[in-house]
């Protein structure tokens, strides 16, 4: 039997379909996390206790942190490590004034006091800066004198927001924060209350 | 960034000037026209400058904002309730007003920080009392600041939301214009800063986020470029 062996056109076409599949697969790779999550309404909600709100940022440690995020899922890795720093990269996490959106249960509407519902995989951080949760900007929100700052209240400077989980008899807090890209959103013993540069936040509407 | 070398002005009495102005609104109002017409007063009620011709030229329906680039003057009680409500200015720091149709804005940069600091108003006054209804800070890199540090918490006197965000201008920007609903709105580049803009136009509470679309005029009025900045809540 007599074969044939591929011309040049045929070579150059395997090569191009060869390149053109390993780009794709490279492009399929470089997906952003944000693909991943939704855009689904929130759930009006009538309660908000603090424990719940643990219960939720306990789900956000050990996942990523987003500048402007965002969203995560529950697998405690950060399944964007390395976004560049101040860059809407569409990795995974929140940032930190975006946790404390979500856990706070705030609509996206400032003037709105209403507790809203929003899953972990829902794409949103709500139009409060770290500097907007200290002045106590938007309906739900407050400031709180810091010796009275309790369990899911939080400390804000002007660059930075987090939330106590508990407060350590050290003096100290536990805080759960998104706190930048190289260290994830996590908690850590920190001393908020003692420094000048944080105020003490609150939001109304917690119903235990 | 391209450091212009503007030169500071010194602050004059609003007293005298108030009178002036309402002198020359008085006389805009007489003329007016029907509805649709491009805006013909700034938030503080005062005429809007008359935009550079060059620029005229080339685009319709362009509203003059006003830039200033002036010592702090802290018995100033726009300047006075801004540093109350953003620490780091001080007699000495030089800033940048601004005043456009929806918004106003004060933009410095403290003691060669690498930072910017400002604070927006949209002639409602915050939940506070203060006049400005939001604050930001911007960190600063080679190119000028990373992030537009866009606030959507500033209202209108009409109840919409106004949108604040820095923009970096080219080398070459002499204005920037910023489209907004049925005009354009100018910006001079002053200061060696970002230019902190405004807009009614663009919004999206949903996602946290405004879109602007901008246009950079050279000195001679030349489009240099086009371009439409997203810019979103963070930090």
């Amino acid at each position: 039997m007599r074969t044939r062996s591929l011309g040049a056109p045929a070579v150059a076409f395997v090569a191009s379909f060869l390149l053109a599949l390993s780009l794709t697969a490279a492009k399929m790779a470089r997906a952003a996390f944000q693909d991943t999550c939704n855009y689904a309404r929130p759930q009006l909600t009538y309660t908000m206790t603090r424990d719940g709100g643990q219960t939720y940022t306990n789900v956000a440690r050990y996942e990523g942190y987003q500048w402007g995020g965002g969203c995560w899922n529950n697998d405690d890795v950060d399944s964007s490590p390395n976004d560049p720093p101040q860059t809407f990269s569409r990795g995974e996490g929140a940032d930190c004034s975006g946790l404390v959106f979500k856990t706070w249960k705030e609509s996206e509407h400032p003037a709105a006091g209403g507790r809203y519902h929003w899953d972990k995989s829902r794409n949103v951080h709500g139009p409060y800066t770290a500097q907007a949760f200290r002045d106590g900007d938007g309906e739900p929100n407050y400031r709180v004198i810091k010796s009275y700052v309790y369990v899911m209240d939080g400390f804000a400077s002007s660059g930075h927001v987090g939330l106590v989980f508990f407060r350590a008899t050290s003096g100290a807090d536990q805080i759960v924060e998104a706190k930048g890209e190289a260290y994830g959103t996590n908690m850590w013993t920190r001393s908020y209350r003692s420094d000048s540069s944080y105020d003490g936040i609150g939001r109304y509407g917690w119903t235990s | 960034m391209d450091q212009l070398a503007d030169r500071v002005e010194p602050r004059r009495s609003r007293g005298a000037a108030r009178w002036a102005l309402a002198a020359a609104a008085a006389g805009a109002l007489a003329g007016c026209s029907d509805g649709g017409k491009v805006p013909e007063f700034l938030l503080d009620g005062s005429p809007a400058p008359s935009a550079p011709q060059s620029v005229v030229e080339s685009t319709e329906r362009v509203v003059m904002t006003r830039a200033r680039v002036v010592r702090a003057d802290l018995a100033d009680r726009l300047v006075a309730a801004c540093a109350r409500r953003m620490p780091g200015l001080g007699r000495a720091t030089i800033l940048v007003e601004r005043v456009g149709v929806s918004g106003a804005s004060i933009t410095f940069r403290p003691r060669a920080a690498p930072h910017l600091r400002g604070c927006d108003r949209s002639g409602v006054p915050s939940e506070s009392g203060s006049p400005w209804c939001g604050v930001s800070i911007g960190k600063l890199g080679s190119g000028g600041v990373t992030d537009p540090r866009l606030g959507i918490l500033c209202r209108d006197r009409a109840g919409g939301n106004v949108a604040f965000a820095w923009v970096n201008p080219s080398a070459r920007a002499r204005w920037l214009g910023v489209e907004q609903e049925g005009y354009v709105e100018l910006y001079r580049v002053a200061g060696g800063l970002p230019v902190r803009v405004s807009s009614r136009a663009g919004v999206k509470l949903e996602s946290s986020s405004a879109t602007f679309r901008i246009v950079e005029f050279a000195a001679d009025g030349a489009r240099i470029r086009e371009r439409e900045l997203v810019a979103r809540v963070a930090g």
